[in-house]
């Protein structure tokens, strides 16, 4: 039995998943494991790899979900994304990272929602 | 105190995008002075190749052990190091009853008295030994993926992140023995 934060985050992926496949999201992996932690959802979006991570809230109380992406967070999300494109050898391809909150029943996708100075070449 | 075998630990390859870890154990005979013996960073390779020689005549026993680039991903390049230090002490054919390890931990998971000696590779005979087994034999490991890749520099900086290592990548791609946990910041 998850606890209850679980459980709510885990529907936040699905409904996460439905809304991406509806703007034309390819959705290539989810939940995808690494040593450093988990990337949410990876995606195509046209040719280009982007790297989601989803944020739910139950509510506003506790500020916006897309500020709990703070500059840690973006930089495991870096270190995990690097990994994956070596991995698959995507090198070619142009990647980012988007966020996707949703907070109460308020969905909002960031495109786009921060940048990493570091190539992905080491 | 006399009769006591001491064995000196040390790795190399940490810092490389590419290829394996390489850890050496050296036990060297009491009261014999080897010449040519310091630390492997201060000499030059053919004063390193020289002193490997004269280490391969002299010792009482060399371990060596390996942890390659998939290793390296799967436990984290700290965790890789002290397992091939492990192995390298493992593979000893006396068994030391003390140990000299550089650096400031000790080898987790075996059962000998060690002492951690930061800076070790300069200050004690029996590590700047292991510095130079461990560094010469990672180094032929390199030039033979050097022939593998010819494209990427191995044989000259052995998968160190050089300028010219960088550009090959971003020209070329990675390889098969690429850390792909590594990130520079």
């Amino acid at each position: 039995m998850g606890n209850y934060k679980q459980i709510i985050g885990r529907q936040g992926e699905d409904e996460a998943a439905l809304y991406l496949k509806e703007n034309g999201y390819r959705i290539i992996e989810r939940n995808f494991k690494t040593r450093f932690g988990e990337i949410d959802i990876i995606a195509f979006d046209k040719y280009d790899v982007v790297f989601i991570e989803v944020k739910k809230r139950a509510d506003a109380s506790y500020g916006l979900a897309q500020s709990a992406v703070d500059f840690r967070k973006q930089r495991k999300l870096a270190k995990m994304a690097f990994y994956y494109i070596k991995l698959k050898r995507f090198n070619d391809k142009n990647f980012r990272f988007d966020v996707l909150a949703i907070t109460d029943n308020n969905v909002e996708l960031i495109r786009n929602a921060f940048i990493v100075q570091r190539g992905f070449f080491y | 105190m006399s009769g006591r075998y001491v064995a000196g630990v040390d790795e190399a390859g940490r810092g490389p995008l590419a290829g394996p870890v390489v850890a050496s154990a050296v036990i060297l005979p009491k009261n014999i002075r080897i010449k040519g013996i310091a630390d492997s960073k201060t000499l030059n390779q053919n004063q390193r190749e020289k002193a490997f020689q004269a280490i391969l005549k002299h010792a009482l026993a060399i371990g060596v052990g390996i942890c390659d680039h998939k290793k390296i991903d799967s436990i984290n390049i700290f965790n890789a190091s002290y397992l091939a230090m492990k192995l390298a002490v493992k593979k000893l054919k006396i068994k030391p009853e003390l140990i000299f390890v550089d650096g400031p931990f000790k080898i987790p998971g075996i059962n000998i008295a060690q002492k951690a000696i930061i800076g070790g590779d300069g200050k004690s005979a029996c590590i700047a030994a292991a510095s130079i087994i461990a560094k010469v034999t990672r180094d032929r490991l390199m030039c033979r993926y050097d022939k593998k890749f010819p494209r990427y520099g191995f044989k000259k900086h052995k998968g160190y992140p050089t300028k010219e290592h960088r550009i090959a990548i971003k020209k070329y791609g990675i390889t098969k023995i690429h850390r792909l946990s590594f990130t520079l910041y």
